[in-house]
């Protein structure tokens, strides 16, 4: 991996920013973008990875497809992924304005970056992958 | 201040960004401006249901696949 998740940056620069970083907007805001960019990146994996896998009407040829026990093991980490970034938008949206974000939040967001992660490490290479993992900018 | 339009037009574009890609939520919060909290807390509303209907899906998938892999062990599986 030749560079750190971009994702966890935003998040951890976020939390750090706390209440005082008024050219973000507040806290809040702060916590709203990093799950905002958490949760939009993990629903764009879900959708492509699902179109990959090998069978679908759009899925590539072997070996260029996502291998159905690939795609069992992609869904016990989606599970993983979703349940944290529903824990991270909840927390988000229970932050009070005013107040620092909790620290937790960017522990949640590093979390679910990481299984976006281990999502992209288990599909075969191919140009949608490659668009995939450009769009996230997880490499 | 946002317009009842303004706000379906933003949640339009934010089902959009889902297909787009992450550059093009980041356009959208930059857009949506930093202080109209009403506007912020049904995106993240809508994001959390968003959420949960995925996690219900992946769980609904998961368990079909349990039924079908023999000697899964679970209910509904061959034995």
């Amino acid at each position: 991996m030749k560079r750190l998740l971009s994702i966890v940056l935003v998040g951890f620069a976020f939390v750090s920013c706390q209440s005082g970083c008024a050219s973000l907007g507040g806290a809040k805001q702060a916590g709203f973008q990093g799950f905002a960019i958490a949760h939009t990146s993990l629903m764009l994996t879900k959708n492509v990875e699902h179109d990959l896998v090998c069978g679908q009407s759009q899925a590539p040829p072997p070996p260029l497809c996502v291998p159905d026990a690939v795609h069992g093991q992609i869904l016990e980490i989606l599970k993983q992924g979703f349940t944290l970034d529903g824990d991270l938008g909840r927390l988000v949206q229970a932050t009070p304005e005013g107040v620092p974000l909790p620290a937790e939040v960017g522990t949640l967001i590093g979390k679910v970056t990481k299984l976006i992660s281990d999502v992209l490490a288990l599909i075969p290479k191919s140009p949608q992958k490659a668009a995939l993992v450009e769009k996230v900018q997880i490499k | 201040m946002f317009s009842i339009s303004s706000i379906m037009a933003i949640f339009g574009a934010v089902t959009e960004l889902i297909q787009k890609g992450r550059p093009a939520i980041e356009g959208l919060i930059a857009l949506l401006g930093q202080h109209d909290i009403k506007v912020r807390d049904e995106a993240i509303a809508k994001m959390l249901l968003e959420s949960d209907a995925a996690l219900q899906e992946i769980e609904a998938e998961i368990a079909a696949r349990a039924a079908r892999v023999p000697g899964s062990g679970l209910p509904g599986g061959p034995v």
